[in-house]
């Protein structure tokens, strides 16, 4: 087999958040925020 | 196209090759060649995993595609901003752990050679093949409207690509990258505000969305779940999800362009920019299509936009025909435009009467409008059934080359060729990479100089350019193809994905296990692709994805219970 060392992986959390998690609710939230926006322009400019 | 756009064109293009060969010039060996050294930032990575995945044909035929159906396409993206959460939060850990240089070492750390090979061979084929469309399906294209020699069109995109991947490796591919990248960007902002400019002075911007709506152009979201129509909210976060997933998490020209990061934290930011820009960029690009829409509605529009076709109609016994339909067409866009003028007049004056009138005068003309290009595309095929008459992807290369100022023209179309080499240079590198530390490295020569891999590296940079480019050649129509490279992708990413996803969540799983799961699931899946074909029953290819991903799992569980044997564990595990 190809011999790969395994190295320690160090999660470091990203700049300016406290952790990923709180990226990941910020991209989630995004995009629930388009969907919305989405939404709102499909019926304005349906009318 | 003027001298002063072929300058703008190949120097933008030459500049951006120059400086991509010029800071990946010192390649020491195979980890700075196929993983650029680690030393990429997030910006850099963000642009390059954006560039990579749109290719030529997103900017031709994104906005003619707006232009014909509306805005509904955008709905595809939306699963994508998950998949690269998930992609973030698992993959990503599993592979800067395992020190990976690509993506299917993580299947024989995990389980064992074979299933290694089977994931190295799904890839190479799919991709393989797809590296001869990314540049022949715009080479088609861009030739056919600036009356350019194709084999002319394909060496200029394939051989400038080619001289750079091979030269500087991946962080050559990964800095052209960027810059095509804010290249493409830049060059769709000013298209934009161009045309934005070209309406009509009486037609306000609100105006235009505003008639664009009226028009049905901008139903966006649609949440029914109705499974004939062809984009819905469901099939887009749903679909969305496996297809994005397995292609940002398990496609070596993904995978290579972010573990090449300095760092995991580089390479998750550069995920997470993509996740927050990819669908208003997929919006943006559409509405610029909605936007040559509107332009058309008080400009008159050529019949049909592929000009080769018109052309090819006056030589042929039709030509007569096809003069009349002209002169019915003509005359129809002329009343359409009246129309618009009397329902703008009536705006201003308060006038309903007006506006109903100039409302039932624009509905009219415009069902004859569309009748004229049915009339002329039925022409065409009855003078050659073979021929393709769907032109929504020449509408934005039309205005672009009619109505775009000298200088402007250059730049656009250099956005076009940056982004067929940049989606290119990405899929020969990570065909590289597979080819050389999964096959060649793992099988043929396990243990050599770092100076002779990175000697192999090139050369099958090199050779992978040539097979790409001599595809590109010998075949001669893209249209079919581009949906068949589509249908070859969903053939084998369910298989794929199921392997990874059996690998990260079902630990208990054993190589032979999910090696037999996977190869029974990718022949069940061929088999219903060919029953389609067939006609004994009809899927559509997406589904492909599902069928492929479900069968391995439940087939390497069933694989478990009657053959057992025990799983490895990696840490982490």
């Amino acid at each position: 087999m190809d011999e790969k060392q395994e190295v320690e992986f160090k999660d470091t959390p990203p700049p300016r958040f406290k952790s990923w998690k709180t990226i990941y609710m910020i991209v989630l939230g995004n995009l629930a925020l388009m969907i919305v926006l989405f939404y709102l322009f499909t019926k304005v400019f349906n009318e | 196209m003027s001298s002063v756009d072929l300058i703008v064109l190949i120097g933008t293009l030459g500049l951006i090759a120059a400086v991509g060969i010029w800071q990946s010039r010192k390649q020491a060996n195979i980890e700075s060649y196929l993983l650029g050294g680690k030393s990429l930032q997030w910006g850099t990575i963000g642009l390059s995993v954006m560039a990579t995945q749109a290719s030529a044909i997103t900017f031709i035929s994104t906005p003619g595609q707006a232009y014909e159906s509306g805005m509904a396409f955008v709905q595809n993206y939306l699963g994508l901003p998950i998949a690269l959460v998930i992609v973030s939060a698992i993959f990503i850990p599993m592979y800067y752990r395992l020190k990976v240089f690509t993506a299917y070492e993580y299947l024989e750390q995990r389980f064992d050679l074979k299933t290694r090979l089977f994931g190295a061979f799904l890839f190479l084929v799919q991709r393989g093949l797809a590296a001869g469309i990314t540049i022949l399906a715009p080479a088609i294209i861009v030739s056919t409207i600036l009356g350019w020699s194709l084999n002319l069109t394909i060496l200029s995109i394939g051989v400038l690509v080619v001289i750079y991947t091979v030269s500087g490796g991946t962080k050559a591919v990964s800095i052209t990258q960027k810059y095509q990248m804010l290249v493409i960007l830049f060059g769709m902002v000013v298209a934009f505000f161009v045309i934005v400019n070209k309406l009509p002075d009486r037609v306000s911007f609100l105006d235009a969305v505003n008639m664009a709506g009226q028009a049905g152009k901008l139903d966006v979201i649609d949440f029914s779940f109705d499974f004939e129509k062809r984009y819905t909210f469901w099939s887009g976060i749903l679909g969305g999800l496996f297809l994005t997933l397995s292609y940002f998490g398990t496609d070596q020209s993904q995978v290579q362009r972010y573990i090449s990061g300095k760092n995991p934290t580089e390479s998750r930011m550069g995920l997470m920019f993509n996740a927050i820009l990819k669908v208003p960029m997929q919006f943006f690009i559409l509405f610029v299509g909605i936007m040559v829409f509107m332009f058309y509605q008080f400009n008159q529009a050529p019949i049909h936009f592929n000009k080769a076709n018109v052309d090819f109609l006056a030589t042929t016994e039709y030509a007569d025909q096809t003069e009349s339909i002209e002169t019915w067409y003509n005359k129809y866009y002329d009343l359409r435009i009246e129309g618009y003028t009397l329902i703008d007049k009536g705006i201003r004056r308060n006038d309903e009467a007006a506006i109903a009138e100039g409302r039932a005068q624009v509905v009219g003309a415009t069902a004859q409008i569309d009748e004229a290009r049915n009339q002329m595309k039925n022409l065409m095929l009855q003078a050659d059934p073979d021929r393709k008459t769907k032109d929504s992807d020449y509408v934005f290369l039309t205005f672009i080359l009619t109505q775009m100022p000298t200088g402007l023209i250059g730049l656009l179309i250099a956005v076009i060729f940056a982004a067929a080499m940049s989606s290119t240079a990405g899929e020969l590198n990570a065909l590289s990479s597979t080819a050389t530390v999964d096959l060649y490295k793992r099988l043929y020569k396990p243990e050599a100089s770092e100076k002779h891999y990175l000697n192999a590296s090139k050369l099958l940079t090199l050779m992978w350019g040539v097979f790409a480019i001599a595809f590109a050649f010998f075949v001669r129509s893209a249209e079919n193809l581009i949906e068949g490279i589509n249908i070859l992708g969903s053939l084998f990413y369910g298989t794929i994905l199921g392997l990874f996803l059996v690998g990260f969540f079902m630990k208990r799983i054993s190589g032979t296990a999910v090696f037999v799961g996977a190869i029974i699931a990718q022949l069940v899946v061929l088999a219903c692709h060919f029953a389609t074909i067939a006609g004994l029953f009809k899927i559509g290819y997406l589904w492909y994805n599902a069928i492929g991903l479900v069968l391995v799992v439940l087939l390497s569980l069933i694989a478990q219970i009657t053959i057992g044997g025990s799983a490895k564990k990696i840490s982490g595990d």
